[in-house]
């Protein structure tokens, strides 16, 4: 199993940002930390600041498009001005520095909460080095850096945010660097109001578990081709758009007709040698296509002929087994009959009148439909005949299926082929001759050759996520061997949040089919498949996908965090007692659990707090430290001195 | 009967003819587990596609349908059954020889596909067709998957077997030499290593 590590967050200094009392210095415990407050003093800012502190801007999910031919793929970030929206006074100087443990490396990061850059990175008491620069204009030079394969002029070693990210990478020793880190933070340790769900997310089960159980080399190439699906995907999804307008092709081959400007006697050569061409090819398809009918005329005569050999095998087939193993009637009727027909119940042995008719059982009464029997010697040769013929149909229709799909791959090379020709014939008439008659010819062409890129656009998409596929199952044959103890860990946490009138199981099913959406794990509740999230009440599918992560957390790291947004606002007081049960086993196991509260009525933070002494838990009370909290009664000391 | 039980049936009486050829006494035990064997490798040795369903429980599993048609080929005294034994009789063997008379059916193809698998599985006893029971992967992958129910056309034993002669490119080396040589793999290191790690007397 792979060994990496994930952060530790130790602390965080606030400076001149003025929706908080500044410098607010927040000092997390290792177990229990509670951010507190009434609706809109900026509980949710500042527990996107924690992730913020540690990665940036980023909001996890990259997108994968293709532009110009070339895969581009985008970190989605959010706006620059995202945290000094939040601001009361604009301050330029407004910064948030945490400070946070990766393995056995010190980090102090200092990021600008006014534009969102990052200002300084000291690893090991040492400062990174580079130029500082936004996030934004950042992504920008890495995607282009990415879309030409790393050999931009432009280097990003250039600029510190490349240098922290490296980093990173080295002190978490991730596959897939700061992209598996950001996926890690936003969809395993964070859990927000929007209560965006995991486990049914089958992209990200495999990429969040795959990690720890393949070679790291493995890992990279499978992401990559992940995201190559992806972009194919696009690209697919472009060709096709192309076709569907090809109004916008014909004005772009007008425009570029203007741009060429060819010799014209060259030009009346390379025709006609296309044009000889085109005629040999003609020929050549006209005979493959009178072929391939042929064919798939003898094809659809031997799959009929197949269907109604099945049919007879299968009439062959069910004489068969009625007259191999018959009804055990007979053998019934041979044991009672005599003693019924005395007056004596053949089961308890007292006296007793039976009506029996020699149609009808002799137990139920019910009327007797044996057939008669057959010669199943008769049968049997019959059936073996069937099956023989069967063969020879099935072999029939493989070999002319093959024949088949040679031919056409012929006929779909040739016409390929060919219709590069006519557009380059239709090309070079319209640059010799202006007449628009050529160009109203060569239309219909051109759509053809929109439909072949199309087409040829989607072959490479299957044919990568043909390869995504085995890739992925090569993932779950690997984490068979890793599977008990994730397992384990699972219905631990799931029993836990369900209580124990649940019965929980996660399996990970033997695969029948080649899909790519089917999920790698089946979790079941109460001898029931939840393969979709809507398949379970809103605070099951909570609890399912909270032991999810909770499981990752635990099964393949000693310490993380967990943060959990406003936990109990879905929860009644029933389930509020079984997720504070489970989250105090989550901390037992070494973690931290930092969630935010409303000043609400509910005994999951208050329990929570209770089972702690003050130096285990941490409370940031926004009702005291936001500027936004008019209300300061419901401070959460009050608070909690209510509940009590 | 429905078909499913029924070509089960037909397999489960075509084993016990083959295996009286060697004792009219079979341990019920071993022969589910042959039966098992002979579905999970089907798919590599015969490659045909029949499929069973198998409850996998506390180290040990259930062929549905199983026990039914013991009970059946019981009724038409077909077998006898003592504590774990099953003893064939003579009906059983009179009623198999006569179809299998017919050189030109179905039946006796069948039976020259089971035939060697029982064979080779005869040649080993009981002890070891254990061993080899508890290692077949399907098997010992099902509870560590947390998976209960096991359709036998999900053999990873086939698979694995079908990658293996894939990558010895010799098209004259027979599948049951394969089998066979997984299960001497199998044995050989079971015996030598043994289960806890320690060595153990062969």
């Amino acid at each position: 199993m792979n060994r990496f590590y994930l952060p530790i967050l130790n602390r965080m200094r606030i400076e001149d940002y003025s929706l908080y009392k500044c410098p607010l210095e927040i000092c997390f415990s290792n177990k229990l930390n509670i951010v507190y407050g009434t609706n809109g003093t900026g509980k949710s800012t500042l527990l996107m600041m924690c992730f913020f502190s540690i990665v940036g801007p980023y909001r996890g999910g990259i997108k994968t498009k293709v532009r110009q031919e070339h895969r581009r793929d985008n970190r989605p970030i959010y706006e620059d001005s995202f945290f000094s929206e939040r601001m009361i006074k604009s301050d330029t100087n407004a910064k948030v520095t945490s400070s946070f443990t990766i393995d056995q490396d010190e980090y102090i990061v200092t990021h600008s909460l006014y534009d969102c850059k990052l200002l300084c990175a000291v690893v090991n008491g040492r400062s990174l080095p580079g130029k500082q620069i936004s996030y934004r204009t950042y992504e920008t030079k890495y995607t282009q850096n990415r879309a030409d394969d790393y050999s931009s002029t432009d280097r990003l070693d250039d600029y510190l945010i490349y240098h922290y990210q490296e980093q990173l990478k080295k002190s978490t020793k991730l596959p897939g660097g700061v992209n598996t880190l950001i996926s890690m933070l936003l969809d395993v340790m964070f859990f927000d109001e929007g209560r965006k769900l995991t486990f049914w997310n089958n992209d990200l089960q495999e990429t969040i578990i795959g990690k720890y159980i393949v070679d790291s080399d493995f890992y990279e190439q499978y992401c990559e081709k992940k995201l190559t699906t992806k972009a194919l995907e696009s690209a697919y999804k472009k060709k096709s758009e192309t076709y569907n307008y090809m109004n916008k092709f014909f004005q772009k081959e007008r425009e570029e007709k203007a741009k060429v400007g060819e010799d014209t006697e060259k030009l009346q050569r390379e025709l006609f040698h296309i044009e000889e061409k085109a005629q040999r090819l003609g020929k050549e398809l006209e005979k493959d296509q009178l072929l391939y009918s042929r064919k798939n005329k003898e094809l659809l005569t031997a799959i009929h002929e197949e269907e109604t050999v099945k049919e007879e095998l299968n009439v062959l087939e069910e004489t068969w087994y009625t007259n191999l193993f018959p009804s055990p009637y007979k053998e019934y009727h041979g044991k009672f009959y005599k003693q019924m027909i005395d007056g004596y119940c053949p089961v308890c042995g007292n006296k007793h009148d039976f009506s029996l008719f020699s149609e009808r059982c002799i137990v139920c009464g019910e009327w007797l439909q044996l057939g008669d029997s057959q010669d199943i010697i008769t049968i049997d040769t019959a059936r073996q005949n069937k099956i023989d013929s069967l063969s020879e149909t099935k072999k029939k229709v493989e070999i002319l299926s093959v024949e088949l799909d040679k031919i056409g791959e012929r006929i779909k090379w040739t016409r390929k082929e060919t219709n590069k020709n006519n557009i380059r014939i239709n090309e070079i008439k319209a640059l010799i001759s202006p007449d628009e008659d050529y160009r109203e010819d060569s239309d219909k062409k051109r759509l053809e050759k929109a439909q072949e890129e199309r087409d040829l656009a989607l072959a490479e998409y299957n044919s990568s996520k043909k390869k995504e596929e085995q890739m992925k199952k090569k993932i779950e044959e690997s984490l068979v061997d890793n599977f008990t103890t994730f397992r384990t860990a699972f219905i631990r946490y799931a029993s836990s949040f369900f209580g124990e009138q649940h019965k929980e199981n996660l399996s990970l099913p033997f695969s029948e089919d080649d899909d790519l959406n089917a999920p790698l794990m089946k979790f079941e509740l109460d001898g029931k498949t939840r393969d979709e999230d809507y398949m379970l009440s809103e605070s099951q599918r909570i609890f399912t996908d909270l032991s999810f992560r909770f499981s990752v957390l635990t099964t393949f790291h000693n310490k993380s965090f967990f943060i959990c947004e406003t936990p109990d606002s879905t929860l009644d007081i029933f389930h509020e007692e079984l997720a504070v049960k489970t989250f105090l086993e989550y901390i037992e196991q070494g973690n931290a659990l930092i969630l935010s509260a409303n000043a609400r009525h509910s005994s999951l933070v208050n329990d929570l707090y209770k089972h702690y002494n003050s130096n285990d838990v941490t409370v940031i009370d926004l009702t005291k430290i936001s500027k936004l909290a008019l209300i300061t009664e419901y401070s959460f000391d009050r608070y909690i001195n209510r509940e009590r | 009967m429905d078909r499913k039980k029924s070509m089960l049936a037909e397999t489960m009486i075509l084993f016990l003819f083959a295996l009286s050829k060697t004792s009219e006494e079979v341990n019920i035990n071993t022969y589910k587990r042959y039966i098992y064997l002979y579905y999970l490798t089907s798919g590599f040795i015969n490659n045909n596609s029949d499929d069973i369903e198998i409850i996998v429980e506390k180290g040990d599993i259930k062929i549905i349908e199983f026990e039914s048609i013991i009970s059946d080929f019981v009724l038409k005294e077909y077998i006898e059954t003592e504590k774990n034994s099953i003893i064939i009789k003579k009906k059983l063997l009179d009623f198999v020889d006569a179809l299998l008379r017919n050189k030109d059916g179905a039946l006796i193809r069948r039976y020259k596909e089971i035939q060697p698998f029982v064979s080779l599985i005869q040649s080993y006893n009981d002890q070891f067709v254990f061993t080899v029971f508890f290692s077949e992967p399907t098997f010992r992958e099902a509870p560590l998957r947390g998976v209960s129910e096991i359709h036998s056309a999900n053999s990873k034993l086939a698979v694995l077997l079908k990658q293996f002669k894939s990558k010895v490119c010799d098209t004259r080396i027979d599948e049951y030499d394969i089998l066979a040589y997984w299960m001497d793999y199998i044995l050989r290191n079971y015996y030598n290593i043994g289960a806890d790690g320690d060595a153990v007397e062969e």
